[in-house]
C-alpha cells in the first residue's frame, strides 16, 4: 500500500537531501543468535535470522533506514551506538530485569549476543537512557523477549514512550512499544511477529496490526503481548509521512 | 462460440481453487479433521456452491450480520484480494475502508465461503457502557458472535485470557485427546464483549504412526538429546506439531501436522526449552524455546 508513497518520497528526498539522512530515519535490528543454536542449545536454529529479517523487510517497506546487528555483531557497543539515534528499533534476545549494578536496584533490558552462550553482557534502561539522551521518543520500539510487556519493564520509558494506551480514535503520542509479558517462547513470537509485520506493511494501524495479530495461531499461554502507545499509529519513517494517506 | 463473461474476483478465484487443487493436496495419508463440535474445519457456516467463490458472502453482509453491525455509510471495500493462509488454505480477503483510509473490517474467506478470520478496526478499549462481563458472560457473548456470523460453535468451555485490554477466548482443538497446538476457535473480545475479532484455524494432520512409542522411552529419548546442563522438568505430552524445517528450525505450518511427544525442560541457564519427538520413530521433529 505505501510502496509507491515512498517511492515518491524517497525520489523527492534524494532531490531535496543529497547529504546524511535526517535524524529518528534510522531503525536498529538486534538479534542474538548465538544463544540460540548449538553449542549452546541442542539444535540449529536460523529463527533470529528469520525474525530479523521479518521486521528489517517491514521497517524498509515503512521507510526506514535499518541496520542491524545479528549475531556476535550484536553486542553491547554496537547496540548502544545503534539505539542512540534510533527511530524505531527490533530486538530479539533474552530479556528480564537486572540488576543494575550502580544503583543496585533492579531495572530491565536484555542481553546481548556477543558470541556468548549464557551470561552475556546485558544492556540495560540506563543505558539507554544515557546514550540517548533527549533525542525525540522512539516510534516503533518491538522487544522481542521476555519480560519487557510487563508493566515494572522500565525499556519503554528509556525509548520515550508512557506506558499508556491510546485508544483508537484519540490522539496519542507518535510511538508504540511492543513487548511480552512473563515467558515468550519463540514458535508462538514467530506466528505473532509475522502477522504483526505483515500488517503494519499493508498499511494497518500498529494497533489494529497488534489487534490481527492476536488472531495468529498461538496459545496465550505461550506468549502474552502488551503493547503502549497510540493504537492508531502509523510507523511510518519521517521520510514516509506526509506522502503517505494516514499521517 | 459461447463468452462467458466473469467478474476479475471469480476470475481470481477460479484460478486460486484450480491452484489450490493442485498444490496443497493433503497427501493420502492425512486425517480430514474429524473432532466433532469442536472442529473449527466443520465448515458449518460454508455453502456448497459448485463454483468457486460464488458462495463467498460478501463483506456488506458480514457487516450487517455482526452483533455490532457497522454502519455502512462511507465505508468502501477494498475489492478483495485472494490470498494463501500460513497453513496452505486459499482465502479471500476483503476490507471495508472508511474516509480516512482506515479499516473498520476485514474478512479472510475460504473459497466456499466459511469465515476464517475477521477483524474489527477501532474498537474501543474502554468499555462505552461501563460494563465489564465477568468470564461466564464473555463466553456466552463470543457464542453469540460465532452464531450470528455462521460460525460452528465449538463444544466446551474455552480458556480466557486478558490481552492488552482485551480478552482472548480459544476453544483448543484436539484430536484423539491430542492437542493440536495454535489450532482451534479464537475470539478476541473487548471488556464489555464487543467483537474485536475471531479466528478459526485447523491444520491437515498426517496420519498417527501405527505404533506410539510410551511417555518413558520418549523422556529417555529426549534426554539423549539435551545439551550438557539441560534437564527434563516436566512429563511427556501427546500433541500434534507443526514439523520444523530441521529440527530446532522455523516451523513448516503449511505441512501436515505430525503426532509428536512434547517434552519440556531447562537449558543450564534456567531458560525452559521444549522438544517435540515423532510420536513412532522418537526421531526430532522440533524445538521451541523461551527467551
Amino acid at each position: 500500500m505505501f510502496g509507491a508513497l515512498l517511492s515518491a518520497a524517497t525520489l523527492a528526498g534524494s532531490i531535496a537531501i543529497p547529504l546524511l539522512p535526517p535524524p529518528q530515519t534510522g531503525a536498529a535490528v538486534l538479534a542474538n543468535v548465538t544463544a540460540f543454536n548449538r553449542p549452546c542449545v541442542g539444535f540449529t536454529s536460523t529463527t533470529p535470522q528469520r525474525l530479523a529479517a521479518t521486521a528489517t523487510a517491514a521497517l524498509r517497506a515503512l521507510g526506514w533506514d535499518v541496520a542491524s546487528a545479528v549475531g556476535p555483531s550484536f553486542d553491547s557497543a554496537n547496540s548502544l551506538r545503534m539505539i542512540a539515534p534510533a527511530g524505531a528499533i527490533y530486538v530479539h534476545s533474552h530479556g528480564d530485569h537486572y540488576v543494575d549494578p550502580a544503583t543496585g536496584k533492579r531495572s530491565s533490558g536484555f542481553r546481548v549476543d556477543g558470541a556468548m552462550c549464557a551470561n552475556a553482557p546485558k544492556v540495560i534502561a540506563p543505558q539507554i537512557v544515557a546514550q540517548r539522551g533527549a533525542t525525540t521518543p522512539i516510534v516503533l520500539a518491538v522487544v522481542s523477549t521476555c519480560h519487557n510487556g510487563e508493566r515494572s519493564s522500565k525499556l519503554p520509558a528509556a525509548f520515550g514512550i508512557a506506558m499508556r494506551k491510546a485508544a483508537p480514535g484519540v490522539s496519542g503520542p507518535r510511538s508504540f512499544y511492543l513487548g511480552y509479558v512473563g515467558i515468550s517462547w519463540v514458535r508462538a513470537a514467530a506466528r505473532f511477529e509475522r502477522a504483526f509485520w505483515r500488517e503494519v506493511r499493508d498499511g494497518s494501524s500498529a494497533g489494529g496490526a497488534f489487534e490481527r495479530a492476536l488472531l495468529a495461531g498461538f496459545d496465550p499461554i505461550d506468549l502474552l503481548p502488551e503493547w503502549w502507545g497510540s493504537y492508531d499509529l502509523y510507523p511510518l519513517a519521517p521520510s514516509a509521512r506526509g506522502v503517505a494517506s494516514h499521517d | 462460440m459461447t463468452n462467458l463473461h466473469l467478474s476479475p474476483r471469480a476470475t481470481v478465484l477460479i484460478a486460486v481453487a484450480l491452484l489450490s487443487a493442485a498444490a496443497c493436496a493433503a497427501p493420502p495419508t492425512a486425517l480430514a479433521p474429524s473432532d466433532g463440535a469442536a472442529d473449527p474445519s466443520s465448515e458449518a457456516n460454508g455453502t456448497s456452491g459448485s463454483l468457486a467463490g460464488a458462495s463467498a458472502r460478501p463483506i456488506r453482509t458480514i457487516a450487517l450480520t455482526l452483533l455490532e453491525p457497522l454502519a455502512l455509510a462511507g465505508l468502501v471495500s477494498d475489492g478483495g484480494t485472494a490470498i494463501s493462509s500460513e497453513g496452505g488454505e486459499a482465502r479471500w480477503l476483503e476490507r471495508l475502508i472508511d474516509a480516512q483510509g482506515r479499516e473498520r473490517l476485514a474478512v479472510e474467506s475460504t473459497l466456499i465461503g466459511a469465515i476464517r478470520r475477521l477483524q474489527r478496526g477501532g474498537v474501543p478499549l474502554d468499555a462505552p457502557s461501563g460494563i465489564v462481563l465477568s468470564n461466564a458472560a464473555l463466553a456466552t457473548r463470543a457464542a453469540a458472535h460465532l452464531t450470528a456470523l455462521g460460525v460452528a460453535v465449538p463444544s466446551g468451555v474455552p480458556a480466557i485470557t486478558a490481552v492488552a485490554g482485551r480478552q482472548v477466548l480459544s476453544w483448543a482443538r484436539r484430536m484423539n485427546g491430542a492437542l493440536v497446538p495454535g489450532d482451534g476457535t479464537r475470539v478476541v473480545l473487548a471488556l464489555d464483549g464487543a467483537l474485536v475479532g475471531l479466528a478459526v484455524d485447523s491444520s491437515p494432520l498426517g496420519a498417527a504412526p501405527s505404533k506410539v512409542r510410551t511417555a518413558s522411552e520418549a523422556l529417555t529419548a529426549a534426554t539423549t538429546l539435551l545439551p550438557a546442563g539441560a534437564t527434563i522438568t516436566g512429563v511427556a505430552v501427546l500433541g500434534w506439531i507443526a514439523p520444523a524445517l530441521g529440527a530446532g528450525d522455523e516451523e513448516q505450518t503449511s505441512a501436515p501436522r505430525r503426532l509428536a511427544w512434547r517434552v519440556r525442560g531447562s537449558f543450564a541457564d534456567g531458560s525452559p526449552f521444549e522438544i517435540d519427538l515423532d510420536a513412532g520413530s522418537l526421531g526430532p521433529l522440533a524445538w521451541d524455546w523461551a527467551r
